[in-house]
This record gives C-alpha cells, structure tokens and sequence, in this order.
C-alpha cells in the first residue's frame, strides 16, 4: 500500500493544485466538481492497483489508511497553518505601513491611547487593545510601551489588572471622570451617538462605585502617578484622607459648586507631595502643607473668607519656586490688600498665569503686583469689567511692570475684537507667540432700568492707559462699532501707539478709516505703511484717505510721516470694483477676495 | 542658501532657515561650518523632500522645540489636534503620509513627525481591529493560540 500512496497522494495534490488556483477566479461549484472528479479519479486507480493477499489483508489496510488518513490530515492542517502564518507575517513585512520603524509606530500608538477621547471608547476600539490585536508586531511593539497600558478609568477599570500587569513599572494615571464632565465637541459627540448607551453604562456603574474603584487601586498605591476625580461630592473624598501615595505627582479634584472655607482642618486630606495641584470647588486651608513645590497650581471655585487668605496665597507662591503654571478661576479673596512684598516672589519658571473672574479686581493687582516672572510669561485675564484695567491699575505703569511683566514689553502687536459681551485683547511677540489674553466686559445691565448697557468706549480708553508703553509693529481691530465707539476714542488709541506700521480692519465701521485721513494739521500713525481691510466698505472717501496718505507730505519736528505704500483689500464690498482701479494708481494694491 | 541633494539626484536649494528646521541637517551645517557643499539625504526622494521643505517653509518663524518642550512630552501626546494647515498639508495619499512621515523621522523634525503620527493615530482611534487591518492592508497573522488569549482578554471582568 505505502509505495502505491506515496505516489499517489504527491500526485493528487499536484493534481488538485490546478482546479484550487481555479476556484480564486471561477464560481466555486464548478471548479468543486473538478475537484470531486480528479480524486474520484486518483482513488480508483490507487485501489485498483492494490492487490490484497486475503480478505484480512485488505480489512486491515483499510484501517491503516483510514488511520493515515487522520493523521495525515492533521499534518497537512498544522502544516499548512504553519505555511500560511509565515506568509502572512510576510505580507505584512511587506506593506507600507511596515516600512515605518518601531519608535515611530509606537509614537502612533501614543497618540492615539494618550488622546482625551480615548477614554470614552468601548474596549474592543480603545487604544492600546485595539492596536495590540491588530497583527504580531503591532502587538508585540503595543506590549513593550509599557506606559501605554498605565491609564485606569471607567471604561477598562473591568480588565484593570491587564493594564496594571502591562503598565510594569509605569506610574499609573487614575481618572474618574464622569461622562458628562467631558465636554464633546460637535464632531466628537456625533462620533459617540452610536456608542452612547454603552458608553454611559460603564460610567454609570463606576459613579456607584468610587470607594470600591479606589480601594481596588489602593493595593498599588506605591505606583499612583495622577488621580483625576470629578462630578462626586465632598464628602466621597473620605476614602482618600488616610492615603499615602508617595509618588503621586498630579493631583486634580472638581467638584460642583463653590467651596467654602470651613474650620475644619482638612490638612490631613490627601497625603503625599503632589507637583500639579488642581481644585476647583474644593476648599483646602491654604497653609496646607500641599502648597509647597508645585510646578503647576489652579485653585478654582473658592470662597476664602479669611482675612490674609491673599498673603498666604502669595507666601503659598514664595514656596514654589519653579512654578510653571497658575491659575486662579472665580476666587473669592477678602481684603486687605494692603501689604505687598518689598522683594517680589520670584517666579522665574512661570509660563502661564490666569487669573478669571476673581470677585475683587483689587486681589488680582495684588497678585500681579506681588510676583515677578520671565519675559516668556503668558498672562490671561478674563472675566474682569474694563474699568478694574483703568480704577485698579491691573497692568502697572510704574516700575513694577518692568519687574513683573517684562514680557508685555515683548509684544508687538495687538489685535482687539469687540463682541456683545466683551473686548478680547491678544498681544504677540511673534507670529503664533501669545503673551496677553485679555477678555474684558464691558456689558453690564443697569440694575434700576435693567437695561443691558455696552460700553465699548470705555473699555478702549481703559486699555490704551494700560497698555500704553508698549512699541506696537502692528495693530488689528475686529468688529468695531461707531454706534458702541467712536471716532475720537478710535483716534485716541491709535495716538498712543505711533510706532505701528501695519493696521488692519476687519469688519469695522467705515468712519474710523476716515479717521486715518492726513489733514495737514495732524497725521494718526504716522509710521503705517501697509493698511489692510477685510469685509469692510469701500467708497470714495476711502480712495480719499488713502490718497492722503500716499501723497502725505506730513513733517513735524523733523519727523517725517511715510507715505502708505500698500493696501490690501479682502471680501471687501460697497464700490469695490470701480473704485480699485484709482486706488492701484495710489499704492500698490492686493486683494484676496 | 544651503543646497540638497535627494536621492534621485536632484537638487534642491533653500534658505538656510528653512533647511535648518531639520535637526540633522542644522547640526550637519554646524559641523561643516560655511560651505557650499551640496548636503546629500539618501533617504529621502525628490517628491517627499518637496513637501518636507513646503512644511518647513510654512513653519520657518516658528520657535524651534526647546528642551523643556520635549521634556513635557507627556502633555505633547496627550492630544491629536492637528493646527489647520497642518491638516491641509498633510491630506495625502496612504503612501506619502507614510514617506513624510519616515523622511521626519530621518530629518529629525519633530513637529512634522507629530503631525504625521497624529494623523495616522485619527485614522487609527476608535477602530476595531479588523477595520485597522482593512485600512492599512494588514493580514490577521495571529496563531490560534494567540488568538484565543486576545479573546480572553475581553472576558476578564474582574471586582470594579
């Protein structure tokens, strides 16, 4: 028999290796009965050339193939499996996405598990698991970036200890977060409708469970890096007054609401040494020993009602030292405000500070009169009525601006956009260099009349006291309203900053580019030299003024204006078409339109 | 000016600013010192090199990555937003994402490494892994050992 099947089972396969090539490009049934044929046809001849010696013979044959059979089909299967993987694994060495080496393709999955949406994703589409069941490498590359695998939160807190174990000696980043504290934009929330109701359900089973979500994290405690908790309540945090998690290097607590200050001494809250503190609606005695040596601190929602709460802040700040963000968001800090530091803090890391909304605009001067900081700082202040600029001198003229904001002096140009509510000032070094973020109201409802009053002038008059020592390149307005501003106001503005070169205008009033008119008797920016108006009206008075300006002969005290050399015109619209053609043989002109 | 050659031998010459945005060829500038040696990048192709150079055009003013910027590298991925022209820039074809994003590796340019890598991490976030499969040509080439560990994966529910 073997020397028969030996022959004959090469054969057969070579025999069948045809029709299988066939089924790729013909309708399987047909090709199948080629199949069915070409063993019927091997089989026959295969039996009809055995000639058995009895009956037991051929009985005993019959087992021995039928068990040859098995055992053969075994061997083809594992060994065609064995084939095929090497294949495959030679398919995907060979696809471009191969091509990319192992740092990179790690970087990818970086980004994908670090991104804030990430979290919200069922298991079977969240990053890392996704990737690491993708194909061999991805999965071997996914399981040697241990750091991938440290994030524990609602939506993989049931397979923790895959993370846990993966994560190695990773510092774990705990969240509990609820759903609706994540704050999805259009897209991404369009991006969840499908998955909501899973989604919900796995945070809605964690919100009932906090204490047995942190006891179950407690047994690792030694590895906590971050704890990000939201949406509980104060008296939930219990659970955490006890621990120590000795390198816990982020600490962030929202709560609802505004806190209190209290009497009860919550010092004993949290143990460890945190460098990145965030409250907001938590309330935290500030000679809490937390305060020391952070790099990162935002208080926010709080109501101090202690009498030298703003000192000990400014003390708080005194002990971090290399403090590179802070912001204070809707602190109440009663007065006095007094005492301010003869030496101020000296925060030479501070790369951003935010101050919003604080009740008394006295509290934020004294702040920003008691700290000095770098020229690289990013200072945002919003939520304060324009007048608090002017009454409070916020941003001082005295020498204390050149301790404090040295990087105001660094600004070169200016952009303002009114809106109904508000003024947003942004000051920049250089292109995409932010260094001011001012958002100012200037809308207040009139308590007798309850009449919604805006005062935009007011708001302008303000900024140009504050901001007045600085050498302005360029200077841009957006949305200006001669019915909420007007021409004088605009004239005074620019008068304070002679040195700008570039003006834009961007959906303003018409009147105030026909404050820019050279009238013999005084010139506004005398330096301008490219003017640019975008989505504005266009007439003959415009030709008029940039007239002027072209031919602007202008000399007082022997220094002499430049003439305007270039405009630039942008979705502009009134007499655009007839009046470009004058306006080209006045200065060189560009439209985008 | 500084000049470069790709590896199809063809020569292309920009400002030193622009080139410079590349780590390896600023530090190939600094150690040749003035010279106008054509600088030769043998991984990197003509039609790649072009794009590479529109993105360091655009991105010539900016500050250059400071160590304290790489050192907060933590925070760098924690997101996938991509700046607008960026986006616009790097809407390519499969191919050339991945070339731009091997030449960024190559040139060391961090921030276009970034963008390319957040790009393919959005095409990536939120998929199944079949579907990642599908989108980049992948073969499932798991043994059915491994395949029956992944499962179980999922099944591990555990104390919450």
């Amino acid at each position: 028999m073997e020397p028969i099947l030996l022959s004959t089972i090469p054969r057969l396969i070579q025999g069948l290796c045809r029709p299988v090539r066939e089924c790729m490009h013909v309708e399987y049934f047909k090709s199948e009965g080629e199949v069915t044929q070409t063993i019927q046809k091997f089989a026959q001849s295969a039996a009809s050339s055995f000639l058995p010696r009895d009956i037991d013979d051929l009985h005993g044959e019959c087992q021995t193939v039928a068990r040859a059979c098995e055992i053969a089909v075994g061997a083809v299967h594992a060994y065609t499996h064995q084939v095929l993987l090497a294949l495959k694994s030679r398919h995907n060495r060979m696809i471009l996405v191969s091509r990319l080496p192992d740092n990179v393709v790690a970087l990818i999955f970086q980004f994908a598990t670090g991104c804030r949406t990430n979290s919200l994703q069922p298991l079977e589409v969240r990053a890392p698991l996704n990737v690491s069941r993708v194909s061999r490498s991805w999965r071997k590359i996914a399981l040697e970036n241990s750091s991938l695998w440290s994030k524990i939160d609602a939506m993989n807190v049931s397979i923790k200890s895959v993370f846990i174990r993966r994560s190695g000696a990773s510092l774990l980043n705990i969240e509990f977060i609820p759903w609706a504290a994540y704050k999805l934009s259009g897209d991404e929330a369009k991006e969840f409708k499908s998955q909501e109701v899973v989604v919900s359900q796995a945070f809605g089973v964690q919100a009932y469970s906090f204490s047995r979500f942190i006891k179950s994290l407690t047994p690792y405690i030694n590895r906590w890096g971050s704890l990000r908790l939201q949406g509980r309540e104060a008296s939930d945090f219990s659970t955490l007054r006890d621990l120590l998690a000795p390198r816990l290097e982020a600490l962030h607590i929202e709560l609802p609401g505004v806190a209190e200050e209290t009497e009860a001494t919550q010092d004993t809250f949290f143990n460890g040494q945190p460098r990145d503190l965030h409250f907001a609606g938590v309330y935290l005695p500030l000679n809490s020993i937390l305060y020391t040596g952070l790099t990162s601190l935002h208080l926010g929602r709080i109501r101090f009602t202690s009498k030298p709460s703003v000192h000990q802040l400014v003390r708080n700040l005194a002990a971090c030292p290399c403090l590179k963000g802070l912001t204070l968001d809707r602190l109440s800090l009663p007065p006095p405000f007094d005492y301010i530091p003869a030496t101020p803090v000296s925060l030479n890391s501070l790369q951003k500070l935010t101050i919003a909304s604080t009740e008394d605009a006295r509290a934020v001067q004294h702040i920003i009169r008691s700290v000095c900081a770098p020229s690289s700082l990013r200072l945002e202040l919003s939520g304060l009525a324009s007048s608090s600029l002017y009454d409070y001198d916020l941003l001082p003229q005295d020498a204390r601006l050149g301790q404090f904001l040295q990087s105001l002096s660094c600004i070169r140009s200016l952009t303002i956009q009114e809106s109904p509510e508000s003024l947003l000032i942004t000051g920049k070094g250089s292109p995409g260099n932010e260094i001011l973020v001012l958002k100012l109201n200037i809308s207040f409802i009139d308590e007798i009349t309850d009449v919604r009053t805006t005062h935009v002038a007011e708001g302008l008059r303000a900024l140009t006291h504050s901001l007045q020592s600085l050498t302005l390149d360029s200077l841009a307005f957006e949305g200006l309203d001669d019915w909420t501003s007007s021409t004088a106001i605009f004239g005074e503005m620019l008068s304070v900053f002679p040195t700008i070169t570039f003006l834009s205008m961007d959906s303003c009033s018409s009147s105030f580019v026909n404050a820019l008119t050279d009238n013999a008797l005084f010139i506004l920016c005398p330096r301008l030299h490219t003017l640019q108006l975008i989505n504005m009206h266009i007439s003959g008075d415009t030709v008029a003024t940039v007239g002027s300006r072209a031919h602007t002969n202008w000399d007082h005290q022997s220094s002499a204006a430049v003439p305007l050399r270039r405009l630039i015109l942008s979705r502009c619209y009134g007499e655009v078409r007839c009046r470009a053609a004058e306006l080209a043989r006045l200065v060189e002109l560009s439209r985008t339109d | 000016m500084v000049n470069l050659v790709t590896s199809d031998n063809e020569s292309f010459t920009v400002e030193k600013a622009v080139a410079s945005r590349s780590v390896l060829i600023k530090n190939m500038l600094e150690d040749v010192g003035e010279s106008d040696q054509p600088i030769p990048l043998p991984n990197v192709t003509a039609s790649v090199l072009k794009k590479v150079l529109e993105y360091c055009d655009h991105h010539k003013n900016e500050p250059m990555p400071t160590s304290e910027d790489l050192a907060a590298e933590d925070t760098r991925k924690r997101t996938t937003d991509i700046g607008e022209w960026d986006q616009k820039f790097i809407q390519v074809d499969q191919e050339m994402l991945f070339e731009i994003i091997l030449a960024a590796n190559y040139l060391d340019i961090k921030p276009l490494l970034d963008v390319g890598c957040k790009t393919v991490a959005n095409m990536i976030k939120g998929k199944t892994p079949e579907e990642i499969r599908k989108l980049f040509n992948i073969v499932n080439d798991f043994t059915p050992e491994e395949e029956a560990q992944i499962k179980k994966e999922n099944e591990w529910a555990e104390d919450r």
